[in-house]
């Protein structure tokens, strides 16, 4: 009987309430952010190998390519090498940029305009 | 005792070769599942559809949730333009979404998503139509898509053939994805398979692994059906609006 008048209670309600309503602020929804990513790190991390792998292997691809149509073996392999792991770091940066917001790129456009706003 | 590899051998069904113009065209495990995928998709929806009865019953409810996640998916992230697309990414998930699990029946199930060259050719689809439509929307303005805002002039030649390269090596990322998923799935059920017979009395417990691994299976197969319908509605979005 004692905890339902406790409850009843405007006070507590009141603190209550605002004990549930502090806990939605913005550094605890980023709290959950993370938590809900490191719950799925595996996955991440698999995801963003792929897509250093796929930088690289479309650079050091069009390097050899263009290698075999102008024959001058090292010298673009060597370049697009470069560019394609630079292409890959790129592919993560974006894919860790979106991460909290969906398993894609970026968070979605309309997000985006309204916390500008 | 069959490799872990034997599952994903591509054989004809049918001894007699069958040649058109100098190529094969056998009908082989990984053209009837493709085929299956479809029929099952057409006739699932065909059954789901047919009634329209405003209490939906099993088949009707699983079209029409389908249906709607495709349709909140490009809404929240291509906008109300990218609903023009709505068949093609619908039908890839549904694709996709059957060959991953058709390939989870036991002994006969073949994954043909277990392919890299059927995944390469559906993110090479993808990623064909998404250019096409960048172009046609914006014309040259396209080209503005491989300058960053924001970056100086100065760094401009080395950020384009950067940028180009980030953006050709989307299909070869989606494509991997997808194949890599569902080929180090397989794999591991069979090699948790082949541990139970070397493992004598104790065989039960790779038994009670693959049990739990088969599960996470299936939700690999929609996750990863998902993703890739994700992704391909994210490449639309970057080709409707630019940036």
């Amino acid at each position: 009987m004692d905890e339902e008048k406790q409850v009843l209670d405007p006070e507590e309600l009141k603190k209550r309430i605002d004990a549930v309503k502090g806990h939605d602020t913005k550094s605890d929804g980023l709290k959950m952010r993370i938590d809900k990513v490191q719950s799925k790190s595996v996955g991440v991390a698999f995801r963003l190998g792929i897509e250093l792998l796929a930088g690289m292997v479309v650079g050091v691809g069009i390097g050899i390519l263009l290698d075999k149509w102008l024959s001058t073996l090292p010298l673009f392999l060597i370049v697009f090498f470069f560019l394609g792991a630079a292409a890959g770091m790129f592919n993560i940066y974006r894919a860790l940029k979106g991460l909290g917001y969906a398993m894609g790129y970026e968070k979605p456009k309309d997000e985006e305009t309204e916390s500008k706003e | 005792l069959a490799t872990p590899l034997e599952q994903f051998k591509v054989k004809p069904l049918i001894d007699a070769p069958l040649t058109l113009h100098g190529y094969d065209i056998y009908l082989t495990n990984s053209t009837i599942y493709m085929v299956l995928a479809v029929a099952l998709t057409l006739l699932i929806f065909k059954l789901g559809m047919g009634k329209g009865k405003l209490v939906p019953g099993r088949m009707q409810s699983f079209v029409e949730s389908t249906y709607e996640l495709i349709e909140g998916m490009i809404k929240g992230n291509a906008g109300d333009e990218g609903l023009k697309y709505f068949p093609l990414i619908f039908s890839i998930f549904v694709f996709i979404l059957f060959g991953n699990l058709l390939g989870l029946i036991p002994y006969a199930g073949f994954t043909f998503t277990s392919h890299i060259i059927v995944t390469f050719c559906l993110a090479l689809t993808v990623f064909v139509i998404v250019t096409l439509i960048a172009i046609f929307k914006h014309g040259f303005k396209f080209l503005t898509f491989f300058v960053p805002e924001g970056a100086p002039k100065i760094l401009l030649p080395l950020i384009i053939p950067i940028e180009i390269i980030s953006y050709l090596s989307r299909p070869i990322s989606l494509s991997v994805r997808l194949f890599a998923n569902m080929t180090a799935g397989h794999i591991m059920l069979k090699v948790f398979a082949g541990f139970v017979l070397a493992m004598g009395v104790f065989g039960f417990l790779p038994v009670l692994f693959d049990m739990l691994l088969i599960g996470f299976e299936v939700g690999i197969a929609i996750l990863q059906a998902y993703v890739f319908t994700l992704l391909t509605c994210i490449y639309l979005n970057d080709a409707l609006h630019l940036h």
